[in-house]
């Protein structure tokens, strides 16, 4: 039997929604499951804020969360009852059956359950304060519940536990008593609903699955790609990525920095990749809207360095903790000058592990800096990633030429647009790395023909990264040849487009998917290509303007249809569906149960 | 008509019925039924099959959840009530929510009633009232296993045509619980326990023991349960079920304000000693103006001309009740017991 | 007549060790620990079928919920909603039944009870051996001449220091309150002494103090809640219906009675926060079992400067003071324990008695 299960934890800031989540989804791991996860949660530390723990279990490795969940559960029923019907027919709802304060009528979340769902109404908070004394462990109480309910083992949910609160006995023993009560009840129920976990797969041989989130893929390719050095500055969402590398470098002998603000982190990185190292920063839009002008020195000087930007809802300050792919035309565009760059943006955890050590090569191979472009809902989202037993990365593609004897070009202009490299102190490898336009030896020069040639050669010498080995800059999904609809869209929205293209198919419809990873250069062939596939062409993607739509039809000018949208959330499934549906000339069918 | 707030309490046969009349006369009303069940209302008189195998309860369901949205009834299951004011008008859910009403039914039928000299021995005996019992029965009941059944009303005889008819056996501890909720006269009783008899039930008089002294859990390698009467002969079985009929579920309409003796006391009209809440279902006793007594009516057919009239009452008729239904147990040609209670439609 | 009984004068005959029998079918006339007491002894002198008929029912009698429960395990049925009219002798005269009418309930009386109303032309016969009638009890005066005041239900009308309208006598117990409990009667005796002490003292020997003390810790567990109503041990039901000398309850063991007193809501605990110090961090709203902390937006001040009620506000905002209602606290110690700057204090609220100087 295979399982696809997806659980939705909703609660208040304050009531451990997303460490419930949390420790769900590892112990679901563990038992063998693969897992995408993504938690919503507000700005505040404490408060009234909104959060929800969501996610999907499965056998085969999901690519996005389902519009509906199998399960349900309410920490806060203010906050979760506007979520109630996300919960499917026949799925559960598992909420708090008691109540500490009188309630007007409709305040209490069985009055919002519809009849196809199954209510289980579990005393959370009594469980809580008989096993530990106190409300607090209302969370661990629910995983418990869970756990007995399901009948999954309850072992992989108390190493989890275990794992969380490593160092404070005292804490890590009331929470166990709080999840062998919730436990007990939940497995003293008799089941009505039909969620099923069905076996774990067998594990895949070859390669470790480990659970883990888009940023900490990412730390774990530059580590894995051998990173040297990294300056940063935090900001979120991007904090846990420089938070991963100052635990994870040292214990390689490599050094990270924090410097004062962002101007001196990107020079600090610009500057270690022109002294030979892998160097790399991480930031945010805010972040990278200061980083421009180095970068800028980075492209003209050359020198090979990486940036990982996680967006997040703008412009200026924005909406710190919500997602958004607002920072495409910057990441493309930003900057002075004809300042052109690699950007790719992975779509999934497992891109982010194999472009965040990818990214130096990359770098390193077409002597630029590269911006690997995620953002919030997939720097937080947790996959299961299967980790090849060896890195898959190439150790040195420094390219350093051979520089005894006389007249090192620096700026040699050759047919591949690539010039050989030094690195300081290299005998004869001397040269000026200067942000003035500069001629093949890196002195300054304005001539117009000069500036024609080293533009040229700048722009040019990335289109061989679009075939960059190990690196699939473009991926067609779904029906070969003629189709009715055909999706483009990159970054972490792809994940809801394969998923609703799925579904369109399985309605009847013709219909294939491009993911783009490389956004800059622009893959224009092949995007053309399967244009002239399509009747219809749908590019999702969540910022306002339809970023990644403007710059596909600057390179293929062809009708598309944006679908744009800003939810401060990801985009949801059923909305892309629809909008397919509507492309195919399909009649807006009921939701099939 | 209006948009006046009507709360059924109970969503069995009379409260499903009555908010179906409800929603056909009052369109416009707003329509809660609030239930302690998880289930939507389900088959009672199916459960028996879990025997035959049949162990997904939505095919016990009898309303799609379809059913409910269409007729825009605010199914509340899982929740207990446990106050009802009736002069402010206001219910209180065991979760401390407040639910005004216009106008209230009282359908919440009737448990199992349990003697009070067996009520200790309650955990070593297996209750077979809603569906989850039934599974759990079914599984604690090996195959040709023993079932000794206590009381032996209408509910658990047809219970027993079951267990006979897929292998088990069935010893029955009589007395006067037997047969209810019919009335057997003193003369007719050894008939109809004969026919028992010959329906392969092992009949044990009850009071020739002297009454039952112990449920025990039986000594290893034996029958699950061991059941010792006062003069000192002993059954052995593998589940003890009490049938001993039902009492009417009405703890939260204590305090109240609306007259109660067993049941909740209802006029011909099923109206209350108060004039916004209506009763109907095993939990009312009627006043009948022939016998001038209160009377309980069972029954599916009953129950369910009680929902509708009573809804019918509460949106402006006032129409007294009927019984609908023949209560008399009948013996066939063959000698075959017959139940008009054992068939639901 | 033979086969009918007086219930208070059955059970003290009894008590004197006279010989009683009774039929195998009894019905009990009465609604009150009496009549219950009756119904008991006579399943214990062998009666069969022993039935309690009540005017009302079960819901409005003065009786507690376990009393009726341990009866109905001892077999005594209760049958409601019916006024006894006439007893029914057979040829020799003995009591062959009781006629009763039916009953619908009308108008409340005082104490939750209600009025019942016998229906015409319902009347119906209930056979029995024996009749036991218990209803009706009254005062005795027999046994002294005092012209005493007496009230309206004749029972001795008390002046405020217990003295009865003689001077120099006082009365205690079932005399001044009517039928009630040997509980109360012990509490009322006691509360007499005293009164009488202060007459013949001339004067208050002690006087009542509130004394308030700091407590270092919660002295209670939130876990002590979930701890049910232990049950007082009863006798084996064979056994106890077989003689009349078998305590039906056993009493509690020493464990037992402990894990009770632990339910023990322990509310001469006082719970408070300090205002100042409070960090509004909400940690304690948080743990709070039950609605006992509340947001305060501000005081009611009367006309005339005095501080009145304490005004609720559901609007962080308008918060002025978090504040513990020690009505609704059940003193579980959730939000002292959880407070990060322990600005939650306990004083231990103990009323006392000192002695008055003379």
């Amino acid at each position: 039997m295979s399982t696809d299960i997806q659980i939705a934890i909703v609660g208040s800031a304050g009531d451990g929604t997303i460490a419930a989540g949390d420790i769900l989804r590892r112990a679901l791991a563990e038992i063998g499951y693969r897992v995408i996860s993504f938690d919503v949660y507000p700005p505040e530390i404490r408060g009234f804020g909104k959060c929800i723990a969501r996610l999907r279990v499965t056998d085969e490795q999901a690519y996005s969360l389902k519009p509906q969940s199998d399960v349900l559960v309410s920490l806060d029923d203010s906050h979760a009852i506007p979520h109630v019907h996300e919960a499917r027919e026949w799925g559960a709802v598992i909420y708090e059956s008691g109540s500490v304060g009188p309630l007007p009528e409709g305040a209490h979340i069985s009055a919002h359950i519809d009849p196809g769902q199954i209510p289980y109404n579990a005393p959370i908070r009594e469980l809580s304060e008989k096993s530990t004394g106190s409300a607090r462990s209302r969370n661990v109480v629910v995983l418990g519940y869970i756990a007995g309910l399901f009948r999954l083992p309850i072992d992989p949910f108390l190493r989890a536990l275990g794992a969380k609160f490593k160092g404070k006995a005292d804490v890590a023993k009331k929470n166990e008593a709080a999840l062998r009560a919730g436990y007990d009840e939940g497995a003293r129920w008799f089941r009505l609903d039909d969620v099923v976990f069905g076996p774990p797969p067998a594990k895949a041989s070859g390669a470790t699955l480990e659970m883990i989130s888009g940023n900490a893929a990412v730390v774990r390719g530059a580590i894995d790609a051998g990173i040297d050095t990294f300056f940063g500055y935090p900001i979120t969402p991007a904090t846990s990525i420089m938070e991963r590398l100052a635990s994870e470098m040292p214990k390689h002998g490599k050094r990270l920095v924090q410097t004062e603000d962002e101007i001196a982190a990107i020079s600090a990185t610009v500057g270690a990749g022109f002294a030979g190292a892998r160097t790399a920063t991480a930031t945010s839009g805010p972040g990278l809207a200061l980083m421009a002008e180095m970068l800028g020195l980075g492209v003209i000087a050359e020198v090979p360095c990486v940036i990982f930007v996680s967006q997040r809802g703008g412009p200026s300050t924005g909406m710190p903790t919500k997602t958004e792919q607002s920072d495409l035309n910057m990441a493309v565009y930003g900057g002075h000058g004809d300042a052109a760059r690699i950007v790719v943006a992975p779509t999934n955890v497992d891109g982010c592990y194999r472009l965040g050590g990818m990214a130096f090569e990359m770098a390193e191979a077409y002597q630029t800096p590269v911006i690997v472009l995620l953002d919030l809902y997939l720097s937080n989202r947790y996959e299961t990633v299967p980790f090849p037993s060896k890195p898959p990365f190439k150790a040195d593609m420094n390219a350093i030429a051979d520089t005894r004897g006389n007249g090192f070009k620096r700026y040699a202009l050759t047919p591949d647009h690539i010039s050989p490299r030094s690195i300081p102190g290299q005998a004869g490898g001397m040269y000026v790395a200067t942000g003035l336009e500069h001629n093949e030896l890196g002195r300054p020069n304005d001539t117009a023909e000069m500036h024609t040639n080293m533009s040229r050669k700048r722009h040019d010498k990335l289109k061989a990264a679009l075939d960059h080995p190990g690196l699939n800059a473009y991926k067609r999904f779904g029906d070969e040849g003629k189709v009715e609809v055909g999706i483009i869209a990159w970054g972490s929205t792809f994940g809801e487009a394969l998923e609703a293209m799925i579904l369109a198919r399985e309605d009847g419809i013709s219909c294939s998917a491009l993911k783009v990873v490389m956004i800059s250069p622009f893959p224009t062939e092949a995007v053309a290509e399967f244009i002239g596939d399509c009747g219809q062409v749908l590019v999702p993607e969540v910022n306002y303007q339809g970023q990644f739509a403007g710059i596909l039809q600057a390179h293929v000018p062809h009708a598309v249809t944006r679908l744009a949208r800003v939810p401060c959330a990801p985009m949801e499934v059923d909305e892309i569906l629809a909008e397919i549906r509507r492309l195919a000339g399909r009649t807006p069918a009921k939701q099939a149960a | 008509m209006s948009t006046r707030h009507h709360v059924v309490i109970g969503s069995g046969v009379a409260g499903n019925q009555a908010a179906e009349t409800l929603r056909q006369r009052d369109p416009d009303s707003r329509i809660t039924m609030i239930t302690i069940s998880r289930l939507p209302f389900f088959n009672r008189y199916d459960l028996p099959r879990v025997f035959y195998g049949a162990r997904d309860w939505r095919r016990f369901i009898i309303y799609p959840a379809e059913y409910y949205r269409e007729n825009r009834i605010n199914l509340r299951r899982a929740t207990r009530v446990v106050s009802v004011d009736s002069a402010s008008q206001i219910i209180k859910l065991e979760h401390k929510e407040s639910i005004r009403f216009d106008s209230l039914l009282v359908a919440s039928g009737a448990g199992a009633y349990l003697p009070e000299d067996l009520s200790e021995f309650r955990p070593l005996m297996h209750g077979f009232g809603a569906y989850r019992e039934a599974v759990t029965v079914a599984e604690a009941l090996p195959k040709a296993g023993h079932a000794i059944m206590l009381g032996g009303d209408t509910i658990g005889l047809d219970l027993a045509r079951t267990l006979l008819d897929t292998g088990h056996r069935v010893t029955l501890v009589a007395g006067p619980y037997t047969f209810w909720p019919h009335e057997v006269a003193e003369k007719d009783r050894p008939k109809f326990i004969e026919a028992l008899t010959k329906m392969g039930i092992v009949v044990v008089e009850q009071q020739e023991r002297g009454g039952i002294a112990s449920i025990e859990t039986g000594a290893k390698g034996l029958a699950a349960r061991k059941l010792t009467f006062h003069d000192g002969s002993e059954l052995a079985g593998d589940v003890v079920m009490p049938f001993y009929g039902v009492m009417p579920s009405l703890d939260f309409m204590l305090g109240s304000g609306v007259d109660i003796e067993r049941g909740l006391l209802v006029s011909p009209n099923l109206r209350t000693t108060n004039e916004n809440i209506y009763a109907a279902g095993d939990v009312c006793q009627i006043w009948t103006d022939k016998e001038h007594k209160y009377c309980f009516y069972h029954g599916w057919k009953n129950v369910r001309a009680m929902g509708e009239l009573a809804a019918k009452n509460i949106t402006g008729a006032d129409e007294p009740w009927v019984p609908t239904q023949d209560e008399t147990l009948r013996l066939t040609k063959e000698g075959k017991i017959e139940s008009p209670f054992w068939e639901y439609q | 007549m033979a086969g009918i009984e007086f219930g208070l004068d059955f059970l003290v005959d009894m008590h004197r060790g006279v010989k009683k029998t009774v039929g195998k079918r009894v019905a009990v006339i009465g609604a009150g620990f009496t009549a219950l007491d009756c119904a008991r002894v006579a399943v214990r002198l062998g009666g069969e079928e022993v039935t309690i008929h009540i005017r009302t029912s079960e819901e409005y009698i003065p009786i507690t919920q376990e009393e009726i429960f341990e009866a109905k395990r001892e077999g005594v049925r209760i049958k409601g909603l019916r006024s006894p009219m006439k007893f029914v002798l057979d040829e020799e005269g003995k009591v062959s039944g009781v006629e009763f009418a039916q009953n619908r309930l009308g108008g409340w009386r005082e104490g939750g009870r209600r009025i019942a109303i016998p229906i015409e032309g319902s009347e119906f016969v209930e056979p029995c051996d024996t009749v036991i009638v218990a209803i009706g009890q009254q005062t005795v005066h027999e046994f002294s001449d005092l012209p005493l005041q007496l009230d309206k239900w004749k029972n001795a009308r008390l002046s405020d220091n217990g003295m009865t309208s003689q001077p120099g006598v006082f009365a205690a117990g079932d005399y001044v309150s009517g039928a009630s409990t040997v509980v109360q009667a012990v509490g009322h005796g006691r509360k007499l002494a005293r009164r009488i002490d202060t007459w013949l003292l001339g004067r208050d020997r002690h006087r009542q103090a509130v004394r308030i003390e700091p407590v270092e810790r919660p002295l209670r567990e939130r876990a002590s809640d979930f701890i049910p109503r232990q049950h007082m041990p009863t006798a084996k039901l064979g056994k106890r219906v077989k003689s009349l000398a078998c305590e039906v309850e056993t009493g509690m063991d020493l464990a037992t009675a402990q894990e009770e007193a632990k339910r023990c809501y322990l509310c001469h605990l006082r719970y408070q926060i300090d205002v100042d110090r409070c960090i509004y961090c909400r940690a304690c709203i948080e743990v709070a079992p039950r609605s006992c902390i509340k947001l305060v937006g501000g005081v009611e001040i009367g006309a005339d400067g005095t501080y009145g009620k304490l005004q609720e506000t559901k609007e962080w905002n308008k918060v002025g003071a978090i504040w513990i209602d020690n009505n609704e606290c059940i003193r579980c110690g959730a939000c002292y324990n959880v407070c990060p700057i322990k600005c939650i204090t306990i004083s231990r609220c103990e009323l006392t008695e000192v002695e008055v100087e003379a």
